[in-house]
Order: C-alpha cells, then structure tokens, then sequence
C-alpha cells in the first residue's frame, strides 16, 4: 500500500517526495484530463527519479490514434508503473500491438462493481482506480471479491463532469468577453464548483475538498493498494498538512487509540472541510422524495 | 446489398411503444423495471414487455431493452433472472454499457443481440474493434463524432452502427458527468440524472447567469448522409417524450428515410418536415458534432429555454365511414374555424377547417375546452384509428 500523488506542477515532485512520497500520476501531453502533463521526452526524464503513472485518459478520436499508439510504445520501454486510460480503444491498441504496459483502468465514474474489476483484470488490466461517486463499503467489497489493485482518491477536488465542449470559451463570447483564466468558480445555492477549460473542452469540479482522513481509517487496514491525493489546486500548506496527517496515519494506524483517532478527524475537518464525499453517503437513483436526496 | 437503414424509437410505456410504431419506426427501445438510464420513467413489466414483444413481432419491427446503468456492486444481484425473463418475453436486442455485462449476455443468452450504449461514449475505431471483439453486434457511438469520424468508424469495422438524429443532448460526455451525483445526490449513471447541466449558476465576477444547457439535435437534413455513409440505425433520443412528440417525430422521419429510399426526396418535402418537427420540438435545435465542433451556437446561455405548445388537439378514436363521423378525444383548445389537420399512422395527412363541433352524444357546443371529452367532428375523408388531429403546419 502506499500514497500516491497527483501534483499540482510536474516541476513540484521533489517537494513532495522529500515529504516521504515518490509516486506520482501525471498526464501525457495532450491526451490526458484534468492531470498536469507532460511531453513524452519530459516523462523520459522524470521516470528516471521518480515512481510514475501515466495518465492518458482522453476520450480519443480516430485522428488521434496512430500517435496514441506510438507514445504508448515509446512509454512502455520507460521504467514506469504503468498508463492510465479511459477510452477502451487503449486497451485495444496494447492487446493488438502486443506492447508491454500495464494498464490501469481509469473510467472515472464507471469504476464501481467488482465484476466488471474482474472482467478487466482477465483482460490482463492489473490495477483499477475506483470511482469517487461510490461509497467506502463498496469500495472494500471490491477489494475483498476482486484480485485487481485498487486506487482510490482520499484528498482532493473530484472531478464531477468532463464536455468536449468548450463551456467557458462559450458563455464568454455570450456576453462578450474574453475568458481571463482556466478556472472559475461557480455557485448555485450554498455550493461552489471549479469550471476548468483546456483545448480538450470543459471539466467541472467539486469545490469541495475530499477529506479521507476518517475513510483511510478503514482503507489502510484493508490494504487498498493505492491511495491518491490530488495536490491539484490546493494550497501548498494545507497539502503539507494533509500529506503530514494522513503519512502519520499510515505509519501508526494500528497505534492510535479511538480518542486519538477522533482528535485527528476533528483536527482535519478544521483544515479541509468535513466533507467525505461519497464514502458514506449512497446516491439514489430511482425513488423520489428519497431521505438521501438533496 | 445493405439493409435499409432503421428508424429506431423511444418508448416509455405500451402505448407509446405502440404510437411509435404504427407512425412508422421500425424498432423501439425500452426500459425494464430495473437497470435503465430512465429510472423514474414508467418502463415495462415483464406482462407489458411481453405484449410489447408480440405486437411488435407481428408488425414484423424489433424490441430492444436497455440495461445500460453502470453497475454497482449489489445491481448484480437477480441480473440473470432479470435478462432471462426479458428473453423470454422475446426482447431482440440488450443495449448495455458495461463490458461485463457485455460478456455476460453473450454467454447465458448468446441468441440476443447486444448493442453499446452511447454511455460509454466509443469515439474512435480501436473501441468499436474491442467490443467487436467482446461480439457485440452494434455500437452506438459518442455524439461528439462528426459525418466523417463515423464514416471512418464504419469503413473500418464494418460493424453495425447506431446513430442518434433528434433530441436532447448531454453537455458532458455521456457517462463522464456525474453532476446530478453530487448536486442532487441522484446517480446519473444508474438512471437517476437530475439534468443539472441545465441549472443556471452564478459565475465569478459576472452579472450574468452561467449555464451550459445544449439545444436539441435535430439531423433531418443529414438522413440522405446517413445512409450513404452506411449508418445501420437513426435513433430518436426521449423514453419520456409523449405519444403526440413521438407519432409527430417517427411520422416525419418515416416520410424523409422513404423518400431517401425512393428517390422522391425534395427540398420542399425536407422543409415541411422541419417545419413540423420544429413544432413539435420544445427546444431550439443544432445538428451539434455531426456537422460542425459544437461552439456557442449550440448553446442557451439564458437559464430554462423549454416552450410547450398546443398544437396537438385531439386524438383519433373511432371513424364511422357510414355517417364520416370522427370521434376524438380532446387535448387542446379548439374552436369552429379552426384551421386543423389529421395526421394518420399511414403519413396520410388531411386538412380542414373545422365547422361544427359535438360532444358525445351529437348535440353541437360552441368550443372544444376540456382535455380528454369525447367529441365528434364531421370529416368527409376517411380518418384510420390512432391519427391525431394538430393545428395545420
């Protein structure tokens, strides 16, 4: 088991690894979503000091697949542990072009049941990274019934939607006006979301930190294999308190006692937010008027 | 020689099921009780899928169920029992999403055919090549793909792909949105979706409300484009749409895919089909990627943009060719004057301006006010059972 991080500049990955963590996800220029990149011949550099992911989870396009298969060639002679990828056309390329990778399977929010896990994994796919839209008791059950490693985010801003369309660009010019950054901020109600635009169209996220720390209470003991934090965004002192917390965690889980145990939920909430997303919460989806709706 | 291409509906319950092929579409999709992206809709029991089955066999014209949800762990419970009495009732095809559930199907029920859902948003031609593999036998692919992305998908595959030609459209890329999850706490992947992309939000440091909704895609004028490039089927987006909305929709692309077929097809015939459509429409409509990279234009960037009309006003029950009574239950408001036509299940169209209106029991009233009275009308043509009379176009 060990902590994983998605930084928030490739340039900033010695911070974090003389914090006592040198894995990393970062994305492949041009084909991967909300993950900084970087160039092929960039990844080469890093991979030689650092534990790399490699995301490509771009829904592809046909333009695209000659060069998305010969950088997934070129990454697999890289000493890395392996490519993210959401387009299954991926999985297509390395099972016809025999190319030596391993492969985690990075569907964002259709990572959610242990068959389909165990389906991947007969498809030679190793490692899945779990949805952050399911809850802790799904996530273990996964664990439990299927043989394939595990990631799951316990800290950061979850991505919630992704739009080849580019939303932002497109209100702008509504209200003519030109987009002055990447990232807005959106309200409705009492809630605040992240608009980001790229050239691969428009992500909205959560404005809501994910906090783990109680989560990883029950994911470190069960040895869920990877357990991501996603430094995009945040604040570098908060992020130093949160890799300090949750390494702690890590290092003494069986240690703390039920009151300590409290002390540091209550520590993190005062820090990120209590907000722990879909670990105990169970979304509805069929009957109105439900107690769990919004 | 290829099929000819397939007029493929939505139907929410029966009787839509029913509308939707009568007015011309050659297969339906529905959606069970469980496991469909239409949680709240009515969908079928195994009785109604079983009626659904029968009636559209004998039309010669096809069933297909979806249980396209992104599973979670506990969905898997019943699923067999689920399908198998689903194939039982004689459903012609699954549309699903999951690649397990992919292999699943094909293993217990190697008879059904299985389609992809567009919730796996399949872009590019290695996708298509892996669920070809899994023996899938139809694709329907993102709807961020243009003409020539889905030419290309075609030629090099040659599997059968399903494409959608009127609707509404997802801002996001279907299965890649999850906004409902966390605004409403309502699973969009599992049949919940709360439509949150057509919220309005306030934006930073702007007066002005930001949405993102999309407008609706309208491809009449691309049928002729379809075929030619080898699409398989043209998909009408709406499980809840109504039985006026879907007799109105197939009606028209069952005109423009024959007239494609015949060589009959004129600008003139395309025009009063748009026109039609576009009345029927609640929102403005684009042709989105198909065409064009979607842009500004394909937008509403003023909160809700949903219009109803009242166009549809009243429904065929009866004909009596001895006394050329018709009798009609009323939808809208109508008076004498009233310039009107019947549309039939056949595309037989007729136009009048209605003269004498009575209520059932043949005494004449002054208006037509009150939905679902049973009226009678005088109509010199015949009028076949299930037409519907709309205000002319």
């Amino acid at each position: 088991m060990k902590y994983v991080i998605i930084p928030n500049d490739i340039d900033e990955l010695d911070f974090y690894k003389e914090k006592g963590i040198d894995t990393f996800i970062i994305g492949l220029e041009h084909y991967a979503i909300n993950y900084p990149t970087a160039s092929l011949e960039k990844i080469q550099e890093l991979s030689q000091k650092y534990s790399l992911f490699i995301s490509v989870n771009k829904n592809i396009f046909n333009s695209e697949l000659e060069d998305v298969k010969n950088q997934l060639i070129e990454l697999s002679k890289l000493s890395i542990q392996g490519v993210l990828f959401y387009d299954l056309g991926i999985l297509n390329m390395v099972q016809e072009n025999r190319i030596s990778i391993d492969l985690v399977w990075h569907q964002t929010h259709m990572v959610t049941n242990y068959n389909t896990c165990n389906y991947y994994y007969e498809k030679g796919v190793k490692t899945a990274f779990l949805a952050n839209e399911i809850t802790l008791e799904e996530m273990l059950e996964i664990k439990k019934k299927s043989k394939i490693k595990c990631m799951v985010e316990v800290f950061g801003y979850p991505i919630m939607s992704h739009s080849r369309r580019k939303l932002l660009t497109n209100y702008m010019k509504s209200i003519g006006k030109e987009k002055e950054a990447r990232t807005y901020l959106l309200k409705e109600q009492d809630n605040t979301y992240r608009l980001k635009e790229t050239e691969d169209g428009a992500s909205i996220l959560s404005g809501k930190l994910i906090n783990g720390t109680k989560p990883l209470f029950s994911l470190i003991p069960n040895q869920i294999d990877y357990l991501v934090l996603d430094m995009q965004e945040v604040d570098r002192k908060i992020g130093k308190q949160v890799i300090d917390t949750y390494l702690y965690l890590f290092k003494n889980i069986d240690k703390i006692d039920s009151q300590e145990q409290e002390e540091i939920i209550q520590k993190m909430n005062a820090i990120i937010g209590n907000h722990t997303n879909f670990f105990y919460q169970k979304t509805i989806y069929k009957v109105k008027g439900d107690k769990n709706e919004k | 020689m290829r099929k000819k291409i397939e007029l493929l509906s939505p139907a929410g319950d029966l009787g839509r099921l029913k509308i939707a092929l009568l007015y011309g579409a050659d297969a339906v999709y529905i959606g069970g009780q469980n496991y469909s992206l239409r949680a709240n809709a009515t969908n079928f029991s195994i009785e109604e899928m079983k009626e659904a089955c029968d009636f559209a066999h004998h039309l010669g014209k096809k069933v297909y169920q979806t249980v396209n949800i992104v599973f979670h762990n506990e969905d898997i419970d019943g699923i067999y029992d689920y399908l198998k009495q689903a194939v039982d009732a004689g459903i012609d095809a699954f549309i699903v999403s999951d690649p397990f559930i992919i292999s699943y199907i094909k293993k217990n029920f190697p008879k059904v055919e299985v389609h992809v859902s567009t919730q796996n948003s399949t872009t590019n031609i290695e996708t298509v090549k892996f669920f070809q593999k899994e023996g899938v036998d139809r694709v329907v692919p993102a709807r961020e793909l243009s003409k020539e992305e889905i030419k290309e998908i075609i030629d090099a595959t040659g599997l059968d792909i399903e494409v959608f030609i009127h609707g509404a459209m997802c801002t996001f890329y279907s299965g890649r949105c999850t906004l409902s999850n966390y605004v409403t706490n309502r699973d969009s992947n599992r049949g919940g979706c709360s439509q949150v992309c057509r919220f309005a939000f306030d934006i930073e440091n702007q007066d002005k409300k930001f949405t993102m909704a999309t407008k609706d895609l309208n491809l009449a004028r691309y049928i002729q484009d379809m075929i030619e490039i080898g699409v398989a089927s043209l998909k009408v987006e709406g499980r809840m749409r109504s039985h006026y909305y879907l007799a109105t929709v197939m009606s028209s692309y069952r005109k423009i895919i024959d007239a494609c077929y015949d060589g009959t097809l004129t600008e003139e015939l395309l025009e009063q089909q748009e026109k039609i459509l576009s009345r029927v429409a609640n929102r403005e409509t684009s042709t989105h990627y198909f065409t064009h990279m979607a842009d500004d234009t394909d937008q509403y960037y003023t909160g809700r943009q949903e219009l109803s009309n009242q166009d549809f006003l009243a429904y065929v029950i009866d004909y009596d060719a001895t006394n050329q009574i018709v009798t009609i239950s009323e939808r809208n408001y109508f008076e004498p004057g009233t310039d009107v036509e019947i549309f039939m299940p056949s595309g037989k169209v007729i136009s009048f301006t209605i003269d004498k209106i009575y209520n059932e029991n043949m005494h004449e009233i002054e208006k037509a006010c009150h939905p679902e009275e049973i009226l009678k009308l005088k109509v010199n043509s015949v009028v076949e059972k299930d037409s519907m009379m709309r205000i002319k176009i």
